[in-house]
């Protein structure tokens, strides 16, 4: 397994040594002021200088970011099942869904603030606007698209509306829900750091947004940079768990899935 | 309204009648036209006949998962959602839940019924033997099992019943002649040992003369021909080495290419 991570990380990892390479090329044979591209050693010395600082706005950027993306989680799958039992109101409210995906969120965050104030809550409500979308589209998707001829076998032992839902349905739904989730823990930061950008200044809440806000308005450059990668870097880190879970607890039904769909390309 | 009365005896397999069976998907098309025949109690019948021919549509006519056009259909007197009770049916690809294992599968219909969990464990399991599966695969999921394996869950699933109809669709169509042989025979010997109505959808004529009692040939549609086959039970698979089955294979194979020239559907095997 170890083996295999690094033969699949070497390239990348190849790429981006490329890339920090070229930026020193760039800052020590262009006469750029360190204040608009200052060098990759000096983004680590500045992050390590404020790693207290950066490591608390990252643990409370993932707070807040976990808290929308499991609110999304939740409220996303239970609008899909309301979705995928009732065409109506499938037809009534999907319009509106797609809106939370075209709404402008830096439009929409000020008015939040007013209903909801300088806190914590509106930080996730954020979030969730940001990242509910692909898990209420793919999920909804998965529970209505499924195989005809295991809907005909619930159909013809009588099986219960109830029962089609949690026993076929949502089962085979799981490989969707999983594609749903990778999309939204990526957004799920970004739409905490976009809450903050909002929310942070001035109060408690010194996350990523609020740093890189602050960091920015006194021309720390390097440090602005260094939370830039911390921010990336927690991404990765919501993008890993959310793979986690995919290839253990809901392994079997994604495994499942998987080779059903390869057999039936086959023939 | 129904002038069928229900069985009296329910224990019995029922008895089906079609009558002027008319489907069609669009106005121009019909896929089933005017379709009639009978199905004696505890008789195999094979519908026979190329792909497209609307064998299959009649199955799930069958089983009440087709709405008709015009015509009627009766299940032991009863209409086909009515009758879904005592009939099982076994889909092409074997139909498995890929994320239950077999035991899981094989007891589903009994825990759609709320068959509390030791009930139906010992029944899934004696099906499963039934239909010749060892216990060590009953924890295996479907990914796990070959073509044949999976075929033999399906029908034991069909079987935990112990259903008095069994509609089949091309069961066997995905397997190999060997595996396909050795199933004809597990079908055969299940029913000699319980015996129920079966109807049995299939492309090929070897196959249906060697399960059926007897043999309805569709085209474009329609019931063409219908065959008695005389072979006495039980059948094993020398009966296919045998002269009188070749000619029958044989005479049927004639009549669908003489048939079929005046279609454009000369696909059966």
């Amino acid at each position: 397994m170890i083996r295999r991570f690094w033969r699949n990380a070497w390239l990348p990892a190849s790429v981006l040594l490329i890339v920090i390479a070229a930026w020193q090329a760039i800052v020590t044979f262009t006469k750029i002021p360190p204040v608009v591209l200052p060098s990759p050693w000096s983004v680590v010395t500045e992050g390590w200088e404020r790693r207290e600082v950066l490591l608390r706005g990252t643990w409370i950027t993932a707070q807040e970011a976990f808290c929308g993306f499991a609110g999304s989680l939740v409220l996303g799958f239970l609008i899909a099942v309301v979705f995928s039992q009732s065409r109506r109101a499938r037809l009534a409210l999907y319009p509106y869904v797609i809106f939370l995906q075209t709404v402008p969120i830096v439009a929409i965050a000020p008015l939040l603030i007013i209903w909801s104030g300088y806190n914590f809550r509106t930080i996730v409500l954020v979030t969730m606007i940001v990242s509910i979308f692909p898990v209420i589209a793919n999920v909804t998707a998965g529970l209505i698209s499924v195989d005809r001829q295991l809907s005909d076998l619930f159909d013809l032992l009588g099986a219960s509306r109830w029962q089609v839902l949690t026993k076929l349905r949502m089962p085979s739904c799981i490989p969707s829900l999983v594609l749903g989730m990778r999309i939204s823990c990526g957004l799920a930061v970004v739409g905490s750091i976009i809450g903050e950008l909002f929310v942070g200044n001035g109060s408690s809440y010194e996350g990523l947004g609020t740093l890189m806000v602050k960091w920015q308005g006194r021309n720390w450059t390097a440090a602005l940079i260094a939370a830039i990668f911390a921010s990336t870097v927690l991404g990765i880190i919501f993008f890993g768990g959310v793979n986690l879970i995919a290839q253990t607890i809901l392994r079997r039904w994604i495994v499942a899935a998987q080779f059903e769909s390869d057999n039936r390309t086959r023939s | 309204m129904n002038p069928h009365p229900p069985d009296t005896e329910s224990a019995q397999p029922p008895k089906i009648e079609c009558s002027n069976v008319t489907v069609s998907f669009s106005d121009h098309q019909s896929v089933l036209r005017d379709l009639s025949f009978v199905v004696e109690p505890g008789r195999i019948v094979s519908l026979l006949g190329p792909s497209g021919c609307g064998k299959s549509t009649l199955l799930r006519c069958l089983a009440g998962l087709q709405s008709l056009q015009n015509g009627s259909i009766f299940i032991g007197g009863q209409s086909p959602t009515m009758a879904r009770p005592k009939m099982s049916y076994v889909f092409q690809d074997a139909g498995l839940l890929p994320w239950r294992n077999i035991l899981d599968n094989v007891g589903l219909p009994l825990e759609l019924e709320g068959t509390p969990t030791s009930i139906r464990r010992e029944r899934s399991e004696s099906s499963l033997h039934s239909v010749g599966l060892a216990h060590e695969h009953f924890r295996k999921y479907p990914s796990q099992l070959s073509g044949g394996m999976k075929m033999r869950a399906s029908i034991a699933r069909a079987l935990v019943k112990d259903p008095l109809l069994m509609l089949m669709d091309e069961p066997f169509a995905a397997l190999d002649d060997m595996l396909r042989s050795r199933l004809n025979e597990l079908l055969l010997g299940l029913h000699r040992r319980r015996t129920r109505t079966i109807v049995f959808v299939t492309h090929n004529i070897a196959e249906a003369v060697f399960l059926s009692h007897h043999v309805a040939m569709l085209i474009n549609g329609k019931i063409v021909r219908e065959v008695d086959v005389p072979f006495a039970q039980p059948r094993t698979s020398e009966l296919r080495s045998d002269p009188a089955f070749v000619q029958l294979c044989g005479e049927i194979a004639r009549s669908f290419a003489e048939l079929a020239e005046t279609t454009d559907q000369m696909e059966v095997v």
